[in-house]
């Protein structure tokens, strides 16, 4: 049960309680007082009553005494004259109203009855006659023949006595009736033993309830009142005898009740009344005390489903209202943790940006709207390139300070509708509603140039270059998972082609697939016999001869013919294939080497290394095995890695650069000019040569800003006391600029294009004559 | 004479009736049986037969005197000084008085056949030394002895050898007193 039902039970429990006692007190006072109003009515009604007859007895007595001092009833009566006492009996007891006549002579023996009859004069008054007073008068209540009579007593005086008269006084219902005017009672005169008692009773009861009374028999006297039912009445019954008469008072209960059952009836009215008001009262009450808690339960489930945004309402300040409060500081609490969980849930710690997975929702959110608008969508993906090196090369904290701040500044200019997401470790994601193709390549432009701002981290100035991917709604996908893909290829299309940014190309999933079943089929490409090696020869410019090759990996593909370093290098790298490559071709190169020193040709190789093969710990021991297996001198082999390889692990890159440069072998830096190395930290490299990257050389001739960069970057390697390689020559033009800027060595279309390595053997025979010829 | 208690009673009337010769004659008697006082007085009279009686009125107020005795019924009805005429008494016997108008009244004639009668004295003795010797009747009456008990007989020869005693069952005196009325002398 509820509490505000417990409690407004328990209220007019009470109230009932407390009505009850009241109720049977009163009840019992009521009760009380009724029968003592009854005794005292039956007792007074006794005391008139005896009253009553008793000056009845004396009246009759007088009369009876007037009759019998009249003179010719005496000369009657004295001189035995029956004929006259007959008539003077009828007349005088008319007059006095007696029933019965009795003269009694001097002896006592009945000398007249008005009755007749012989019987009458052995009619036995001795019991009477004995109850004479000095008078000689007396009076009685006796039943004769049955019938309860009064009867009286009188000597006849003639002068002297001469006899007596007896007159008899019927005990009738007419006495009955005038005793009820007097007493307020109803009145029974029964005789008394009997036998037949009810045609000789008479009483002022109405005739059922009588006959009910004859019926029931008499009440025994000893027991004072009795109360008792007559024809459904109830009556308080007190019987009086006298002599041979019993007397019965009937007190009509109900009569005396009535004011007890009108009082009862008011106090039943008034108990209702109290009880409905109580109830009323108590139902007010425990709503006042149970309402706020109802109040409270109702904010309380609403927490339970969640829901922190109503307040608590605090009216009070009682216990509930503290309650109250404490509820709504808990409210407020979880309300405030939640919102950080779901923050955190949803967003990002570093940057605070939405994370991926609220990224998603997003998207998802902004291609519903735009669905049901009909708007354009554009997704952005944009990526931190070579965010890995700083992070590796500079700490954590520089790379999340990158972060950061590049987070910043694209919070700052798309920060409407959550546009913005981190969407992976260095990938940001812009969802930028109602943009086409041109507004969305705007946007990247405007984001290149934006990011592009010098970057302060770690009282460093940092440059970053962004990739960015993009796809468009409707045109490049409906759903998110396509759209995002797509974005991606995008992306990856600008970072493999080095452009800032790349839009989606329908069509550009099914080279994804491509990419997919190229990978597979690297896996075995090796085992296969598929992969050689190509050479480029590498012409040092002071000395007019080839000093080294540089060996380059080629795939031919059973199927689908030769497949570009650019696609497959890339995948090896990305699927972990890249060192077993790389040892395949530094075993190769070293063995090629030493066939070329038994043909006589003093020609080194130049193996490229991705970043993944400094990390390889093995790696300095293959080739000191290889070195040592094949005697090769070790300055023959030259090992090429990109600034950002080893940028990706600067420490470790460094050591394994340490390392491999401590066994004799020459360390190039490949693609010099593309990253973003400073040159004091170019100083620490362990290398013997630069390699400017081939963009700067092939447009030598015909662009002067990139000669300048060449013959600098020519300089500042002399500078630093590092060989400078130009890659890319392809004209004549190009290498004889190269020769006067004092570059070493040139590589390139130029002097030879790559050659697998037989025709390399052969090219080099044919330039070991003629090494001039090369000018030719 | 005794009452039931030994006591000795006076005022019994003694009387001897001679059985073996008549009563000598006598001359009739005028007698007064006054009303005095609201009594009659005396209130017991002793008379011969053939005598008369007055009864005159001493009271300032009437009465109505009465007896419905079997000897001589009588009624003079509501008179004050002397009736017209007196009654005589023919018979033997009693005759109790009443008056209808004073209930309280009572008074006693016995009429005597015989001339020899005496009143007993206070120590209850009563005496005749008139009467001859031979056999007598001798009659006690005594006027609160019961009316239904008749007069007490007995034979005696005169003169006697010895008292006769007789014992008498006597009612209480009735109350003669008049109520207290206002009566003026």
């Amino acid at each position: 049960m509820s509490f505000r039902g417990r409690l407004a039970i328990a209220l007019v429990t009470l109230v009932l309680v407390a009505q009850a006692v009241s109720w049977l007190a009163v009840n019992q006072t009521l009760d009380e007082n009724a029968w003592r109003e009854a005794n005292e009515r039956l007792s007074a009604g006794r005391l008139v009553v005896e009253k009553q007859l008793q000056q009845r007895s004396q009246q009759l007595e007088q009369s009876a005494r007037l009759l019998a001092a009249d003179f010719g009833f005496r000369g009657a009566v004295a001189t035995g004259d029956r004929a006259t006492i007959g008539s003077m009996a009828v007349n005088h007891g008319a007059r006095i109203g007696s029933d019965r006549f009795w003269i009694l002579d001097l002896e006592g023996q009945v000398s007249f009855s008005m009755a007749g009859g012989d019987d009458e004069l052995g009619r036995d008054f001795a019991k009477l006659l004995q109850d004479a007073d000095a008078n000689g008068a007396t009076s009685r209540f006796t039943t004769i023949d049955g019938a309860p009579l009064q009867v009286v007593l009188v000597p006849v005086m003639a002068p002297q006595l001469s006899g007596w008269a007896v007159l008899g006084f019927t005990l009738d219902e007419a006495l009955a009736r005038q005793l009820r005017e007097l007493t307020g009672l109803d009145v029974s005169i029964v005789p008394v033993g009997g036998s037949d008692v009810g045609s000789s009773a008479s009483s002022s009861l109405p005739l059922t309830c009588f006959a009910a009374l004859l019926d029931q028999g008499m009440p025994d006297p000893s027991r004072g009142i009795i109360r008792h039912s007559l024809d459904e009445h109830q009556f308080l019954t007190l019987r009086n005898d006298l002599a041979e008469v019993a007397l019965l008072l009937h007190l009509d209960r109900d009569g005396v009740l009535e004011n007890v059952y009108q009082l009862r009836a008011e106090l039943a009215v008034i108990a209702a009344l109290t009880l409905a008001g109580s109830l009323f009262i108590a139902l007010l009450m425990t709503r006042t005390v149970t309402r706020p808690l109802q109040q409270l339960v109702a904010a309380a489930k609403r927490i339970g489903r969640g829901d922190y945004s109503q307040p608590v309402p605090v009216e009070r300040d009682d216990e509930v209202g503290s309650l109250a409060l404490t509820l709504e500081q808990m409210r407020s609490g979880i309300a405030e943790r939640e919102r950080t969980i779901a923050h955190q849930a949803f967003h990002d710690a570093l940057t605070g940006l939405p994370n991926r997975s609220k990224a998603q929702q997003e998207l998802r959110r902004h291609l519903q709207h735009a669905s049901e608008a009909g708007h354009s969508l554009a997704l952005l993906l944009v990526d931190l390139d070579r965010f890995k090196e700083i992070n590796d090369s500079l700490g954590h904290e520089v790379g999340d300070q990158v972060l950061i701040q590049t987070a910043k500044r694209l919070g700052e200019r798309f920060d409407e509708e959550n546009q913005v997401a981190r969407f992976g470790g260095d990938e940001f994601l812009l969802m930028l509603p109602r943009t086409r193709i041109r507004q969305a390549q705007q946007a990247a432009d405007e984001l290149v140039s934006m990011l592009a701002e010098p970057l302060a981290a770690a009282d460093m100035q940092m440059l970053l270059d962004v990739s960015i991917g993009i796809a468009i709604y409707p045109e490049h996908g409906k759903d998110p998972a396509a759209l995002l893909a797509r974005a991606d290829i995008a992306l990856y299309d600008a970072k493999s082609q080095h452009r800032r940014w790349s839009c989606y190309e329908p069509g550009r999933d099914a080279g994804q697939r491509d990419k997919l079943t190229l990978a597979n089929d690297l896996r075995g490409a090796l085992g296969r016999n598929e992969l050689l090696l190509h050479f480029q020869p590498k012409l040092d410019l002071h000395r007019g001869a080839v000093s080294h090759a540089e060996a380059l990996l080629r795939w031919e593909h059973p199927t689908r013919g030769f497949i570009s370093p650019d696609l497959f290098i890339p995948l090896a790298e990305q699927t972990g294939r890249i060192r077993e490559l790389t040892r395949w071709v530094l075993v190769t190169a070293v063995r090629q080497i030493a066939q070329w020193q038994e043909g006589g040709h003093h020609v080194g190789a130049a193996v490229n290394l991705s970043a993944l093969d400094l990390m390889d710990d093995g790696l300095p021991e293959l080739v000191q095995q290889l070195l040592s297996q094949h005697q090769i001198d070790p300055p023959l082999l030259v090992l090429e890695v990109t600034e950002s390889a080893v940028m990706r692990d600067a420490d470790y890159g460094m050591a394994m650069l340490h390392r491999l440069r401590s066994l004799g072998v020459k360390l190039a830096i490949d693609d010099y000019g593309t990253g973003y190395s400073s040159l004091s930290y170019l100083k620490q490299l362990p290398v013997h040569e630069i390699k400017i990257d081939k963009s700067f050389v092939m447009n030598l001739t015909s662009d002067s800003d990139d000669a300048v960069i060449v013959r600098s970057t020519v300089e500042l390697g002399h500078n630093m006391g590092l060989k400078v390689v130009a890659e890319g020559v392809e004209n004549d033009a190009a290498l004889e600029l190269l020769r006067r800027f004092g570059c070493d060595y040139a590589q390139g279309y130029w002097i030879s294009r790559p050659l697998p390595a037989a025709a390399m053997t052969q090219w080099l025979q044919e330039q070991q004559p003629k090494p001039e010829a090369v000018h030719a | 004479m005794v009452d039931g208690a030994g006591k000795p009673v006076a005022e019994a009337v003694v009387s001897l009736h001679p059985l073996d010769a008549p009563a000598p004659d006598r001359d009739t008697q005028l007698h007064n049986i006054e009303q005095q006082g609201l009594r009659f007085v005396p209130h017991v009279s002793v008379i011969g037969v053939g005598d008369q009686v007055n009864f005159p009125n001493q009271d300032p107020v009437r009465h109505h005197i009465y007896s419905f005795s079997k000897p001589r019924p009588l009624e003079i009805k509501l008179y004050s000084g002397l009736p017209a005429s007196p009654l005589d008494f023919p018979s033997p016997g009693v005759v109790v008085l009443g008056c209808n108008i004073h209930d309280w009244m009572l008074g006693f004639i016995l009429v005597l056949d015989t001339p020899w009668w005496s009143l007993t004295d206070g120590g209850g003795i009563a005496a005749q030394s008139a009467a001859p010797p031979g056999r007598y009747r001798v009659q006690v009456w005594h006027s609160r002895q019961p009316a239904t008990a008749p007069p007490q007989t007995r034979e005696v020869v005169l003169p006697l050898a010895a008292d006769e005693v007789f014992t008498l069952q006597l009612a209480p005196p009735p109350d003669l007193d008049p109520p207290a009325l206002g009566m003026g002398g």
